[in-house]
């Protein structure tokens, strides 16, 4: 018996999530996607009249592959919850560089349970796998606590994955909206087993720098580890990822093949992570055995084949009390995971929507002069 | 194409000779040479007309059409008007730079064009980096001009060198006088790069808007489907938003069939970037009409207008898509525009609206003339030879 309400569906999910190890379960997805359509398409009224315009309703949708995709875009516009205010508990929100009126993308939720699940099973896949079920470490963390930015999902991720597998030797290194690199500086000397470093790419580039200002290299302990996320766009200094790793690898002294970059998005429960820690030389992002990504062709909405680029398209089952199908406007291309296959495919990100700051006219758009001019 | 390092030598010469004729003598021959750009048969012309398509992708018709408009009043006009706004009609040959480099960007060749051409009329000799979008307009030019008059042929230069590398751009901008298209980020980047008393024309994000009230006419919406579809919404005089401080829907209804009559211009390439751009802002237009906010999409195969259900600014992802933005004065216009307001080019104005536009941006046009500015238009409200002159005032070099 398929299940029916959202309850039904978050405890199977909740199940999958903790098995270990996680397994991909084609059948097992497909049920539970179409069970989440019918009960979001009920329960979420913006998202029922949007699928009704493009005549697609549950009993009419037989793979999850047809479920209608809501644009990143409508999360700044539209409250996409599938319960009453009154339950609701948590919004994050996407940080507030956009010079729209239309406001910040908004995540609601009414339970934290299958967001955490969700979000601990892939940092531990991602970052801890050759760590022991349960094993700790220092995990220092380049962004403001949950304290400090409430609405922040970032900020939220590391405070669960600091209170499960980080130690007290870790914690976070923004305080009051500053880079503390005095401290920074004072436990990378001091630190004598392997962490996690964990942050924004913007906040390792002002380490970096400040490191380079002092003209000091340090030789952090082997297996340490470093998870980056988000992009420069926007900002006074922008560098090219590749740039940043070699910075890292010269300034930290952590090999190239030990930094992770994560792939999230506020409207999203679940996170994406290089698969090379766990499987070194992997240039893919691993896709949770819960979620589902598509490469579609943006103007026919026809998938692409493996290798080809095309506009990423989402389901994220953990994504309950809001749409779990959503479009992103990010371009990315599939690859085929060879022996492991049984895994979930993987995707790699080839280059995230730069958003209207950088539109307007295609001289704007000119990438006249390379990332490091 | 030459190296960095090559051709010095001649350049100055060739600047040399430029600067011995009178300011008038230069202006003549910048004049022959746009009223060859505009014969539509000429030699240069016709290599423009056949070689921008495949490297802008641009649809040949639009391009056609483009080169025509701008080309034409270019002609007409001269650079009389240009002249006497930005030098009173007469110039210091002290204050005028013996060198400019050009740091072109962008898809649309007109700018190239501009910024290859003008400070010739300085005297200058120029140097330019063609734009990664348009890598042919530089070098079509340059043959064109020297074979119609040699000497400003040989006061221009086209080099190229690999985007990124720093050396080289620090050695291109070794110039008087710099000129430079691009991102914000890109022109904040070749200021800090210049070196001390070098004048600087940056010229970094900007987009245009028009005004609209009274209920359009079929010439008034011609006019902004014509605004619109030219260069597919990629140049920076195009229209990303229309305001509507009355008939809102008869303009959205009403640009949607002028749009749909553009069929003998069809849309150029889009790129995969900005085709998952525009399914993005269409799906979530398309989930706030099913929200029951009114909103309306209108929408045919290459254009796309939102008939928005209130004045919050929102991204265009450009390639024919407008939105149709409700506003009910002239303050709640300024104020929808705060967003934008540093970034704002041009204003399109329908007839009755000029005053009211008189101050939102450095430049007002009417419907239809968005895209076709004079020479003299108060180019993103920097101008193009005023910023190329030295400040310090001597003798003066008569001119128109």
């Amino acid at each position: 018996m398929p299940p029916v309400t959202r309850a039904e569906i978050e405890a199977e999910l909740l199940h999958w999530m903790r098995e270990q190890p996680d397994h991909e379960d084609e059948q097992r997805f497909e049920r539970l996607a179409l069970a989440l359509f019918a009960w979001q398409f009920t329960h979420c009224d913006p998202y029922r009249r949007f699928c009704e315009g493009r005549g697609a309703t549950p009993p009419g949708i037989s793979r999850w592959q047809e479920i209608p995709t809501v644009p990143t875009g409508a999360f700044k516009e539209l409250p996409l919850r599938c319960f009453d205010l009154a339950d609701e508990i948590k919004v994050f929100r996407t940080s507030g560089t956009s010079n729209t009126a239309a406001g910040r993308g908004e995540l609601h939720l009414d339970t934290l349970a299958l967001y955490e699940a969700s979000l601990t099973a892939s940092f531990e896949r991602g970052l801890l796998p050759d760590l022991a079920p349960g094993e700790r470490i220092p995990i220092w963390i380049l962004a403001p606590s949950a304290r400090e930015a409430a609405d922040s999902s970032l900020s939220h991720m590391f405070e669960v994955m600091n209170r499960r597998r980080g130690n007290e030797a870790g914690g976070f290194f923004v305080r009051d909206g500053t880079l503390a690199v005095a401290s920074l500086l004072e436990a990378a000397q001091k630190i004598d087993q392997p962490v996690l470093l964990c942050g924004t790419a913007f906040a390792f580039v002002h380490w970096l720098d400040d490191l380079a200002g002092r003209g000091i290299r340090l030789g952090l302990p082997a297996g340490t580890r470093v998870m980056e996320t988000g992009g420069f766009k926007g900002r006074a200094r922008e560098r090219g990822r590749e740039e940043l790793y070699a910075e890292l690898e010269f300034r930290l002294g952590i090999p190239r093949q030990r930094m992770i970059n994560q792939y999230g998005m506020t409207e999203l429960g679940s996170q994406f992570y290089d698969a090379s820690l766990d499987e070194p030389g992997a240039l893919h992002k691993r896709v949770p055995p819960w979620v589902r990504v598509r490469i579609v062709d943006p103007t026919t909405g026809e998938e692409k084949t493996v290798g080809e680029r095309g506009m990423i398209e989402i389901v994220d089952l953990a994504n309950t009390g809001s749409v779990a199908a959503i479009a992103t406007a990010d371009l990315g291309h599939r690859v085929e995971v060879g022996h492991r296959v049984q895994d979930g495919a993987g995707f790699v990100v080839e280059g995230r929507d730069a958003g209207a700051e950088e539109r307007g006219c295609s001289i704007a758009a000119d990438e006249m002069l390379g990332s490091d001019a | 194409m030459p190296d960095l390092e090559d051709g010095h030598e001649k350049l100055e010469a060739a600047g040399d000779q430029l600067r011995a004729l009178p300011l008038d003598a230069r202006a003549e021959r910048v004049e022959a040479i746009l009223a060859e750009l505009d014969r539509a048969n000429s030699p240069l012309r016709t290599q423009l007309d056949a070689g921008l398509p495949e490297t802008t992708g641009f649809g040949g018709e639009n391009l056609g059409r483009g080169l025509a408009l701008a080309f034409g009043r270019w002609r007409e006009e001269g650079v009389g008007p240009l002249l006497r706004s930005e030098l009173g009609g007469a110039v210091d040959p002290e204050r005028c730079p013996r060198t400019t480099a050009v740091i072109a960007a962008g898809a649309i060749p007109m700018p190239t064009i501009e910024a290859m051409l003008m400070p010739l009329l300085l005297g200058s000799t120029v140097r330019i980096r063609p734009a990664q979008r348009d890598p042919i307009t530089a070098g079509l030019l340059r043959a064109g001009i020297s074979a119609l008059d040699p000497l400003l042929g040989a006061c221009l230069e086209v080099v190229e060198f690999e985007r990124g590398d720093t050396r080289a751009l620090t050695r291109f901008l070794a110039a008087d006088a710099v000129v430079a298209s691009g991102s914000d980020a890109s022109i904040a980047t070749i200021r800090q790069r210049l070196p001390p008393g070098t004048r600087f024309a940056g010229y970094g994000h900007r987009l245009s808007v028009a005004v609209v009230g009274a209920a359009p006419s079929p010439e008034t919406l011609a006019g902004l489907a014509l605004d619109l579809t030219l260069w597919d919404q990629l140049g920076c005089l195009s229209p990303v938003a229309v305001f509507a401080l009355s008939h809102a829907d008869d303009w959205a209804d009403g640009l949607a069939m002028a749009l749909a009559n553009q069929a003998d211009v069809p849309r150029g390439e889009v790129p995969l970037e900005a085709a998952a751009a525009l399914r993005h802002e269409r799906s979530a237009a398309e989930i706030r009409q099913a929200a029951g906010e009114p909103v309306r999409v209108l929408a045919g195969e290459d254009w796309t207008v939102v008939r928005e259900a209130d004045a919050a600014w929102r991204p265009c992802p450009l390639y024919r898509f407008i939105r149709v933005v409700p506003v009910s004065d002239a303050a709640h216009l300024a104020t929808a525009l705060i967003p934008v307001r540093e970034h704002l080019s041009s204003v399109g104005f329908a007839p009755g609206f000029e005053e009211m536009t008189a101050r939102l941006a450095p430049r007002r046009a009417r419907l239809g003339t968005m895209q076709t500015p004079g020479l003299d238009w108060n180019h993103d409200g920097i101008g193009t030879l005023r910023p190329l002159l030295t400040d310090i005032p001597a003798g003066l070099e008569s001119g128109r």
